[in-house]
Formats: structure tokens, sequence, C-alpha cells
């Protein structure tokens, strides 16, 4: 869609504000709805438009599939090593009070942490389910 | 059901009128003989279902069935019938109206049974009584953020996020092993054309 001029420039005011949203959502879930599930989708979303409008090959310039890849591990490494964490300061899988003193705060870094491997998780692997379908047959490289 | 007809608030109308819009869509997807049709109107009633959670108070449920089911889940739909061919053949249309049998008796038996459920917000309704008040209650004190929908998702079943973020994770992981990139061919050329785009037209346009 190379050719769209109007939606090449609606794109590019809108993708910052999707951006700003995701993130909003991501920080912000545990004061307003949403979460790191929620985020992550809509960063993707993001991304996705912008592959569709100018070309997944620039896009894959800004976000190589190599790192792709690896921040989807990231994100589930994360989620994971917090439980582990948890278990090493001596309590359950995933109980996040032994992660500080106070235990509202403890459970609050503890939920802050984890959004975020979700947020990583769900953005990266919706990016591999487009990346992989649009470019089948052709390299993932930009 | 009656509840629902006598105070005609917003919300309660649009919740008559939505989930009719949706039975509409609903049909029109069974019928459509053209798969991009039918991947459009996917797109719509995934629109619609993200009002009725609106309506229903469930934002962050409609947040994600904008985002996943009339956002990305469009767009791989459409991905992948780039990759199979617009023109895969419809089933016959005998099959579409068995089909649509099949689906419309349930409905039906689902529609008398909807009498019976609590009303929309009810007090006394059992899904309120057990578990959420004890939730709303703890989670002030235990967790300290005024976002009960994140505290029990991620606190107090964290281990169930866990296995979605997981299971994510698997979704992705096995989509690039059966589909993904085979090792890169030594001095493989590099494509420019995208596979969404269309091809791009030789100045042949009438204006």
């Amino acid at each position: 869609m190379t050719d769209q001029v109007v939606l090449r420039i609606v794109i590019k005011f809108l993708l910052p504000y999707i951006f700003l949203y995701g993130l909003y959502v991501q920080f912000h879930g545990e004061y307003s709805p949403g979460g790191g599930f929620q985020a992550g989708v809509i960063i993707a979303t993001g991304m996705i438009l912008y592959s569709l409008i100018y070309g997944s090959s620039l896009a894959l310039k800004v976000l190589p599939f190599s790192l792709i890849q690896r921040l989807a591990a990231l994100g589930v490494l994360i989620y994971g090593g917090v439980g582990v964490a948890a278990m090493l300061k001596g309590g359950n899988f995933l109980d996040y009070s032994q992660l500080a003193g106070v235990q509202t705060t403890a459970q609050q870094i503890g939920i802050v942490l984890i959004e975020l491997g979700v947020g990583l998780t769900v953005t990266c692997a919706m990016l591999v389910l487009f990346f992989t379908l649009t470019r089948r047959g052709r390299s993932l490289r930009p | 059901m009656n509840e629902i007809f006598f105070q005609a608030g917003t919300a309660e109308l649009a919740l008559l009128a939505l989930p009719a819009f949706l039975v509409v869509t609903a049909t029109a997807i069974v019928f459509s003989r053209d798969l991009l049709v039918c991947t459009a109107h996917l797109t719509i009633f995934s629109l619609v279902m993200a009002v009725i959670y609106l309506v229903l108070a469930a934002p962050d449920v409609a947040m994600t069935e904008a985002a996943v089911g009339a956002g990305v889940s469009t767009v791989l739909i459409l991905a992948a019938l780039v990759l199979v061919g617009r023109d895969t053949e419809a089933v016959s249309p005998r099959w579409q109206r068995i089909g649509f049998i099949v689906m419309a008796v349930p409905f039906v038996i689902l529609c008398f049974v909807a009498g019976d459920l609590p009303a929309l917000g009810d007090p006394a309704a059992p899904s309120t009584q057990y578990l959420a008040p004890d939730f709303l209650q703890r989670s002030e004190a235990e967790i300290g953020i005024p976002n009960v929908v994140t505290s029990i998702l991620a606190s107090y079943r964290g281990f169930d996020t866990f296995g979605e973020v997981s299971v994510v994770f698997t979704a992705a992981m096995a989509l690039m092993l059966l589909l993904g990139p085979k090792a890169p061919a030594p001095g493989a050329g590099r494509e420019k054309k995208d596979a969404l785009a269309p091809p791009v037209r030789k100045e042949a346009s009438h204006d």
C-alpha cells in the first residue's frame, strides 16, 4: 500500500498515540482497566499497522526478527524469574510477598514485573505470528 | 428477561439491539460465499462483541476483543488468505445450510434458557455471592492497588496467567516452526515485494 498517500500520512500521525496508549495501558494497569495482555496487543497492532502501510521490510529494520524472538522468550523468563525469585527467598512459586519487606509493596513490585513480562511476550508473539505469515517463503531479514 | 424489557435504560436497549446485530452478522458469516467478505463480517462481529463487553462493564475484555478480535486476527486471517489464495473453493450451499441449522438449533435452545439467567447486575446472582466479595475485601489490604481485576489476574491467579503467557509464547513458536524461515541459503536474493501489498499498478488508472 505504498502508494496510498492519505493512509501513510494518517498512520504517521496515529502511530505515536497508539504506542502511547499501549504504554499507558501497560503501566497504568493497576489503576485503570487493562494490563500486560491488552497493552501487548495494542503495541503489536501499532507495529502491524506500520508494516501494512510502509512494508514489513521497513518494520523489520526497526525491530529485527531475531530480537522479536528473543524478547518473546524474555517475557516468559521475566514472569518465571519472578516466581523463582520468590521461591529462592523462601516463599512459594509466584508468592510476591517475599520480594520486599512491606507486603503491599512486594505485591505491587511482583505485579508490575510480571505485567511487563506478559506485555513483552504478547507483543512479540503477535509480531512473530504476523511476520511469519506475511513473509512466508521469504527471508525474515529486512 | 422481563426486567430487561421494562427498565428501558440505554444499556438495556443496547443489550437488546447489539445481540440482534450479532445474529445478523453470524448468519452473514455462515452464508457468505467469499472468504474476504467472510473475514470482513468476522471483524464486524468482533467489534460488536467489544461494544457488548463495554456495555457489560468489562472494559479490559472489550479492549482485548477490539484489539485481538477485530485487529490482529483480521490481519492474520487476511495473511492466511494470501497464502491459500482468496478464490479457494467455498463449501457447497447445501453444507452451508446444514451448518446454519446445526448452529441455529443450540442458539434457539440457549435463547429459551437465557430467561433463567440472573438479571444484569443482580446482587443476588451466584457469581457475585461467593468469591467476588471476598476478593473485593481482601485486595485493598493485601495488594493495595485499586484495580481488583489486575490484582486477581496477576497475584491471586498468577499461576493461571503464567500458563496463559506460556500458551501465547508456545503458539508463536509453533507457528514459526511450521511456517517459519528455513536456514537462509547462501547468497539468497532479497525480495522487496510485500505479501499483503497489492501488486504495483502500472499507470493504467482511468481517471
